[in-house]
């Protein structure tokens, strides 16, 4: 291990690493300008064939969720000498593992900032990120998360905190009561989503709240009726078409401290759905938690948004158990947002952000919910731990309105623009994390330009 | 938990109202990182494949191509040491 120090900055270079020419100037400067006292970046990764240009690992912003997960940061981070100081000091940060090491110093840094430059070059045996499980037991100890961890291979560290109150979670769910076909069985949409939700989750307190169009068949209703029983309050929507108005009528006829929003046509996988993604309003600064999103076939629709340049479904169309770029599907992580088809929010957050806005009666919504959590100091996550069926555009076409964009970019252009969990210099269009570099292998790989999703 | 349809608009008014408040602050910033960034005021629409990779992606551009060829046809140790410092 080589310590290197830089304009106040210590930095940790494994053996196995090799620092890239004039990146002790480059992180010096960065830090400097942007305040930051712990500094991460790309990497490069050769390959045994000697022709083969090294691969390029690229690294999202600063993602703490994530980073209890796996040392998505890499091997080599540069810290201000307070920070390491307060973290044990150079020689015993030295002789930890590298995951332990970047936890302990972002647990004392106050501004993790990452550098879109490459910082160094190893092998390819090191381009995955590393795990310690019991360095993460050890930092949820500290930070008082109580939580299980266990080591999913070498992978990652699946962290399932505990959930430690029971509040009320109220189940919105806006529909016009259709029918259709899942799994080769006619059914109403809604009546399948509650019926789902209330034989399948353990969680014992929830109520359902079902925003029903005037115009639904009475077959179709009472269909609904029957699914949610006791639980269920129905209220009728008499307005023209608008999903960011049904839900927002919905929320106000409770005093929940939770709300789920959820579509139709969905049905939840996971027995412990709820507590899951409860269980990430431990933290405070939490504002918005999203599952995992699977068509009806079985292949992820959605595991979270990104804006690349524009919004896109993490991994959509993509088999369920692939692991993404850097193992990335396999842990928790802050997401620009996920979608509103399911997805827990607290009630009083709701309010304090003016709820969903009805200027997106369909789409982007969600997109504008979160980053009004955002400009308001909120996270957004996406978990793996959860995992829900969404047979998207059963119920309508999806349609892009030119005037939701024009809204979406008036409001959001500068968050549009730089989206912090992705990476300026990603492959576009495209819904998985790919480098852009040319030359990039990964640039052969492409599949090709594809359509902005319309998000719903 | 029945509520009339008065109550339910004066509720969403309210909303409404908090949601424009921070909706002047999103496009305040936006504005500024538009005149920051030299974009025009056009509403915004999502850049095309296109006219976003032509900017972008220098290799792809006309002139470049008789050097992609020559270096494509030199022996692969000369190529791979062109990328090693290129890299």
């Amino acid at each position: 291990m080589r310590i290197v120090r830089t304009g106040g900055l210590v930095g940790f270079v494994p053996e196995h690493c090799t620092l890239r020419r004039g990146v002790r100037r480059a992180v010096t400067k960065f830090a400097a300008t942007v305040r930051a006292d712990f500094v991460y970046g790309d990497s490069l990764h050769t390959t045994d064939d000697r022709h083969e240009e090294p691969f390029q690992v690229l690294r999202p912003g600063w993602s703490p969720e994530r980073l209890r997960g796996h040392n998505y940061v890499g091997d080599v981070v540069f810290a201000s000498e307070a920070v390491v100081t307060a973290a044990g000091g150079a020689e015993f940060l030295a002789s930890l593992s590298a995951h332990d090491r970047s936890l302990r110093l972002a647990e004392h840094a106050q501004r993790h900032e990452r550098i879109a430059e490459f910082l160094y070059v190893a092998d390819w045996r090191h381009a995955a990120p590393s795990t310690d499980v019991t360095a993460v037991r050890d930092h949820c100890t500290r930070t008082g998360i109580t939580a299980t961890c266990d080591a999913i291979g070498e992978s990652a560290v699946r962290v399932r905190r505990t959930l430690m109150s029971r509040p009320r979670v109220a189940v919105i769910v806006p529909t016009r009561g259709t029918r259709a076909e899942v799994w080769g069985r006619d059914r109403v949409l809604a009546a399948g989503a509650i019926a789902s939700m209330r034989t399948t989750s353990t969680y014992p307190h929830l109520e359902f709240i079902a925003v029903i169009d005037h115009d639904t068949p009475a077959d179709a209703r009472r269909e609904i009726e029957t699914a949610g029983g006791d639980a269920l309050m129905c209220i009728d929507y008499d307005r023209p078409f608008n999903f960011a108005e049904k839900v927002n009528i919905a929320a106000i006829h409770t005093d929940a401290d939770y709300l789920l929003l959820l579509n139709d046509d969905t049905q939840i996988i996971s027995p412990d759905i709820v507590e899951t993604m409860l269980s990430y309003f431990e933290d405070h600064d939490v504002g918005l938690v999203g599952p995992t999103l699977l068509y009806e076939d079985g292949t992820i629709q959605s595991a979270g948004h990104f804006f690349n340049p524009v919004p896109y479904d993490y991994y959509r169309g993509h088999p369920a158990d692939i692991p993404g770029a850097s193992n990335m599907l396999h842990v928790a992580r802050e997401v620009s947002s996920v979608i509103a088809a399911c997805a827990l929010t607290p009630r009083a957050l709701f309010e304090q952000v003016g709820g969903l806005c009805t200027k997106f009666p369909g789409n982007y919504n969600d997109i504008d919910y979160a980053l009004k959590l955002r400009m308001a100091g909120k996270r957004t996550i996406w978990t793996p731990l959860a995992t829900c069926h969404h047979f998207e555009s059963k119920t309508r076409e999806p349609v892009m309105k030119p005037a939701d964009v024009a809204e979406l970019g008036e409001r959001w252009r500068d968050m549009l623009d730089r989206d912090p969990y992705a990476h300026p210099a990603l492959q576009r269009y495209q819904f998985v994390w790919k480098s852009n570099r040319p030359g990039q292998r990964s640039v052969d790989e492409a599949v090709g330009p594809t359509a902005p999703i319309a998000s719903k | 938990m029945g509520l009339r349809r008065s109550e339910i608009d004066a509720r969403l008014a309210e909303l409404a109202a908090v949601d424009a408040r921070l909706a002047e602050r999103a496009k305040a910033n936006a504005a500024r990182y538009r005149a920051e960034h030299g974009i025009s005021d056009e509403p915004y629409a999502f850049p095309t494949y296109r006219s976003a990779e032509e900017k972008k992606v220098w290799v792809h551009k006309w002139w470049v191509r008789p050097f992609r060829f020559f270096y494509r046809h030199l022996p692969v140790g000369i190529r791979s040491r062109i990328k090693r410092v290129a890299t």
